[in-house]
């Protein structure tokens, strides 16, 4: 039998497992009957809630871009391993939080806590909004992974338009019928599907030096380019400001991207979420990025003159073992699909709960099938934008992370500084937005610094400055909002 | 000590990860290929071992300082009495 038809063959066993779990194993008509059901499940677990936060975090980026950065920009880049534990930092210090603020008073969207806590449509509307502006181009991005991923791995029978296709109806069909708690199922398995992948290719690629094993792989890469194992390898670009900036950029935008923000809210309860901070560092400094970081050197060993530094592992696997490549693009696919699942998930609630629920007499019901045609909606979207190749959306999938961080300032108004008011969020906010994006669009990297880093800046200026001009928020609906806190505090 | 202060500990700890993490761009002697563990060059092993060391903080937070805010609260109490 050919390759293709290798090729065929475990591209339907791999998405008759995505349906048997989505569909099947994971499906509840109880959970799935409510809005909240729909939208996060029904207190998730501490396995499931492990696994899917890493598979939803981590994108078809583990398989393409991370590796070539490494390439690129040698061992400076082990930034991609060290911000993945602020992450959790961030999510030990206020995820227990939102869980409980979420549980007692409801909450489904980051923008349900945010408008609770500043008393104001505005800060809600501006602040889902522009997740939502982010979210569908990363959602295309995504899309367009998986689509390539197909038309690749069966040498184009399958053509690009047709896995685009592919790509939204599988994932489509269980996210509309199961929601939250049946993506995070496949996420599961998704999720442990693409790091053994990686860990496999590693091995194999480990086994093509000339001294086999670990002390075998560097001494070779010393010899290929001693560069890459040093920190001054990349200056024109990689610097100490790069890496400052991505430090703040990735791990603060990582952790209040929407779709992990609701993570914390669909545990099953605050010890879960807590013991998730607690534990899933290692798995994305060690288990996954550690393995990213080999392939990127390996890949720089084997492959000291690629063209495109950011197909190193599909160039290793099709020279060294054919047959992997074939594992390895279902890596990419289920990178990709977990991926795509959870956003949708989210941008979908976000558009539901943010721009609908909050208005008067619409009912639970109601609000659950605006949620499933709203999904569709989105996945029309992503399909659409992926076959028209619309120039200038890539600077919103570049820019997304950056976007998400600039939530920051509201969160740390709600919990940490009570002087903030919902007009220091909204100007800061979209100061900050604003600054991303020009700065991006123009290439501007002002003193070194990525823009999303200025848009930090510019947004933590603005917030303190207008915040101390106008009227905070009452004393008693701060004691009121953070009571489901405190009361347990001080228990 | 109580766990306000051990939060604010925690603050600094990460930054001070943040710094250590940098470091190797302003100080030569960390940013060197020798001495190397089991043939690994220092400039991987070191920054392992350093991300190492903040996933056991975050793993000891986790486990001793961070509320868990559930309606079982004993826990919490404890950690406050600490």
């Amino acid at each position: 039998m050919s390759y293709t038809a290798w090729a065929i063959i475990a591209i339907l066993v791999y998405t008759a497992f995505n349906l048997y779990v989505g569909l099947g194993k994971a499906y509840s008509k109880d959970t799935v009957s409510t809005t909240r059901g729909y939208f996060l499940g029904d207190g998730t677990g501490y396995f499931i809630l492990f696994f899917t936060t890493a598979a939803t975090w981590f994108s078809t980026w583990i398989y393409m871009g991370a590796p070539g950065s490494f390439y690129k920009n040698g061992i400076g880049w082990i930034a991609g391993l060290t911000w993945q534990l602020i992450i959790m930092y961030l999510m030990g210090t206020f995820g227990p939080r939102f869980w409980r603020l979420s549980k007692s008073n409801h909450y489904i969207t980051p923008g349900d806590l945010l408008a609770d806590y500043y008393q104001s449509n505005a800060v809600r509307h501006v602040i889902s909004g522009s997740q939502l502006i982010f979210c569908v181009p990363y959602l295309m991005a995504q899309v367009t992974g998986v689509g390539l991923a197909v038309s690749t791995l069966t040498s184009g029978i399958i053509p690009f338009w047709a896995g685009v296709l592919y790509a939204a109806i599988v994932v489509g069909l269980y996210v509309f019928f199961g929601g939250f708690k049946s993506q995070a199922w496949v996420d599961t398995m998704q999720g442990i599907m693409f790091v053994l992948i990686l860990w496999i290719s590693i091995t194999i690629m480990m086994t093509q030096t000339d001294i086999p094993g670990v002390a075998g792989f560097f001494s070779q890469l010393e010899k290929v380019n001693a560069k890459l194992l040093s920190y001054a390898h990349a200056p024109d670009y990689w610097t100490w400001k790069m890496y400052l900036s991505f430090f703040f950029i990735q791990a603060i935008g990582g952790y209040f991207a929407p779709y992990v923000w609701q993570r914390n809210y669909a545990g099953r309860n605050g010890k879960t979420v807590r013991k998730i901070s607690g534990t899933l560092g290692p798995f994305y400094a060690f288990a996954v990025m550690l393995p990213v970081m080999l392939v990127g050197f390996g890949g720089a060993m084997l492959f000291p003159e690629i063209a495109n530094a950011d197909n190193i592992l599909v160039a290793t696997m099709a020279k060294y073992a054919p047959i992997m490549g074939i594992f390895i693009v279902l890596g990419i696919m289920a990178a990709g699909m977990s991926t795509i699942s959870s956003i949708v998930v989210s941008a979908s609630s976000l558009v539901t709960i943010d721009f609908f629920g909050h208005k008067a007499g619409v009912s639970d019901k109601h609000l659950r099938n605006t949620g499933r045609i709203t999904i569709l909606v989105l996945m029309v979207i992503a399909i659409v934008l992926s076959l028209l190749k619309v120039q200038g959306i890539v600077l919103l999938v570049n820019t997304a992370l950056a976007g998400f961080c600039q939530t920051v300032f509201a969160v740390l108004g709600v919990f940490i500084w009570e002087r903030a008011t919902k007009e220091g969020v909204i100007v800061g906010f979209l100061t900050g937005i604003i600054t991303t994006l020009v700065f991006t669009a123009l290439k501007i990297n002002l003193m070194g610094f990525a823009p999303g880093f200025w848009g930090l800046i510019f947004n933590g200026t603005l917030f303190v400055g207008v915040s101390l001009m106008t009227k905070p928020v009452s004393k008693e609906h701060i004691e009121k909002f953070m009571k489901p806190l405190t009361s347990r505090e001080k228990a | 000590m109580d766990n306000k202060k051990k939060r604010k500990i925690g603050f600094f700890i990460t930054v001070i990860y943040l710094f250590v993490c940098l470091s190797p761009y302003f100080i030569d002697g960390l940013n060197q290929i020798t001495p190397k563990v089991f043939g690994i060059p220092f400039t991987v092993w070191s920054i392992l071992v350093v991300a190492a060391g903040y996933c056991y903080f975050l793993y000891y937070m986790s486990k001793n300082v961070w509320y868990h805010y559930d309606d079982d609260d004993n826990e919490n109490t404890e950690a406050v009495k600490k």
